[in-house]
């Protein structure tokens, strides 16, 4: 028999005063797979390994869900999604640092666990451009530390407020913003560098 | 604006909208994660028979349970909707958590309970043209008991439905038995554990929780020291991706 539908239905949204619904994990899957998808990406999983990553998230969240704190709002439930998928991303790393792998890739080995650059990954035609910048980046954004990158792709993909950044990543609002800016700093010199050695190369 | 500056914010404009997932990709990684939980569920299950009485609160009683899940998703027969199965574990955990969160038992007791899944939800499968699916109009029932110090360990046949057409599908049998083991294995009862894993053998030579069944066994042999290399080595020739491999390891190391 169909249940009477509810304003507040959805398993994410917040349940009335007083009343505490245990989350739904199909729910959280669904509301959250494309942020853990893009942000695996972006936080230095190569795609072809996206999907395992990915996996493993969701698998640690199926087994913590219940311990989750359901009586804050969406971008709490957001905040610790992100910090089991910084985690995961962080374990992911370890691993292929102990196959001796190296962190950016020299070939265009798939398996990499970060993109190799631009001139090295044949790409189709189609959205090859794209791909190239979306390659760069990734490749640049590896370079940084761990803590540089994740500000990054909290900061300008994911266009996070830093108060939000705060929640998901810890410290306050002013160290936020003063290591953002180190940040934003550091790659704005790498991708100096890169343009310049494309301009040599053209001279050339 | 300076041109690295400009190129900057195209990178990311571009990464942005490159990242996102294509069309397929929340539908292929789901297929995969079904698999993946119910294998996790079972992991769980062991890790609750594994690990001495150290376990603390719900995680420990809510194991069993997730053990109990990975059946609803086994039961599927490969091709999971693991959403509904999923749903199922979250309420199955929040009808256990009153139990555990108002009636704390000592940790010894808190390994040796004992949770049983009716095998009514086994009835409730059905197979459709996109592949098999579950159907749980109700929760399935979960009763919970919790055993003396020194567990009793009933003996368990399967049951006359299932064993008429194949007795390796009696899973609610087979959860039985598998957590008995499991008892009896936090109980530091191995020879109790060995015992229920020949009974689980003998019953169910091709059922759906052999590797959970080898697992207590290498676990088992390991602790008493008997055929303890033998038992991982053999595991670990027969299971080499379980995720039960490194508990097994540990148990067996000298």
């Amino acid at each position: 028999m169909q249940q009477p539908s509810s304003p507040t239905h959805s398993p994410l949204a917040r349940p009335p005063q007083g009343e505490l619904r245990p989350l739904e994990f199909d729910a959280v899957y669904t509301e959250f797979f494309g942020f853990v998808f893009r942000n695996a990406r972006r936080l230095g999983v190569d795609a072809s390994a996206v999907d395992d990553v990915v996996q493993d998230v969701f698998v640690v969240i199926f087994r913590r869900l219940p311990e989750f704190d359901q009586r804050g709002d969406g971008a709490a439930l957001r905040s610790w999604v992100y910090g089991i998928l910084a985690n995961t991303v962080r374990e992911h790393r370890r691993r292929y640092r102990r196959k001796d792998a190296p962190l950016v890739s020299t070939s265009a080995d798939s398996s990499s666990a970060f993109p190799a650059t631009p001139a090295q990954s044949p790409t189709p035609e189609e959205g090859a451009e794209r791909r190239e910048d979306v390659d760069l980046l990734l490749s640049l954004l590896a370079e940084l530390s761990e803590e540089k990158r994740e500000l990054l792709v909290l900061a300008d993909l994911e266009q996070m407020s830093v108060p939000e950044i705060c929640a998901c990543v810890g410290g306050n609002v002013n160290t936020v913003y003063s290591r953002l800016r180190v940040a934003r700093d550091e790659l704005r010199g790498k991708l100096e560098r890169v343009l310049l050695t494309r301009k040599r190369e053209e001279l050339a | 604006m300076s041109d690295v500056d400009h190129e900057l914010s195209r990178l990311f404009d571009a990464t942005r909208c490159g990242t996102e997932p294509a069309p397929g990709d929340e539908a292929r990684i789901r297929a995969s994660l079904g698999a993946r939980l119910a294998q996790a569920a079972a992991a769980g299950a062991i890790a609750g028979a594994a690990a001495s009485s150290a376990g603390t609160g719900a995680s420990v009683a809510a194991k069993p349970v997730l053990g109990a899940a990975a059946l609803i998703l086994k039961l599927a027969g490969g091709a999971l909707l693991f959403g509904v199965a999923a749903t199922a574990v979250v309420a199955l955990q929040h009808s256990n958590a009153d139990v555990v969160a108002t009636s704390p038992m000592a940790p010894s007791m808190r390994s040796a309970a004992v949770t049983t899944l009716s095998p009514a939800p086994a009835a409730t499968i059905s197979r459709r043209s996109g592949g098999a699916s579950l159907e749980t109009p109700q929760p399935p029932t979960i009763v919970t008991a919790r055993s003396s110090v020194a567990p009793t360990h009933p003996r368990v046949e399967p049951t006359a439905a299932a064993s008429a057409d194949d007795p390796g599908t009696d899973l609610a049998g087979e959860l039985r038995l598998v957590q008995s083991m499991q008892s009896a294995l936090a109980s530091q009862n191995d020879a109790e554990a060995l015992r229920l894993a020949g009974e689980h053998a003998r019953l169910f030579p091709r059922g759906t929780l052999v590797e959970e069944r080898e697992g207590v066994r290498a676990i088992a042999l390991c602790h008493g020291g008997v055929d303890g290399e033998k038992a991982l080595e053999s595991f670990a020739r027969r299971f080499p991706r379980s995720p039960q491999l490194g508990r097994v390891r540990a148990a067996c190391k000298p």
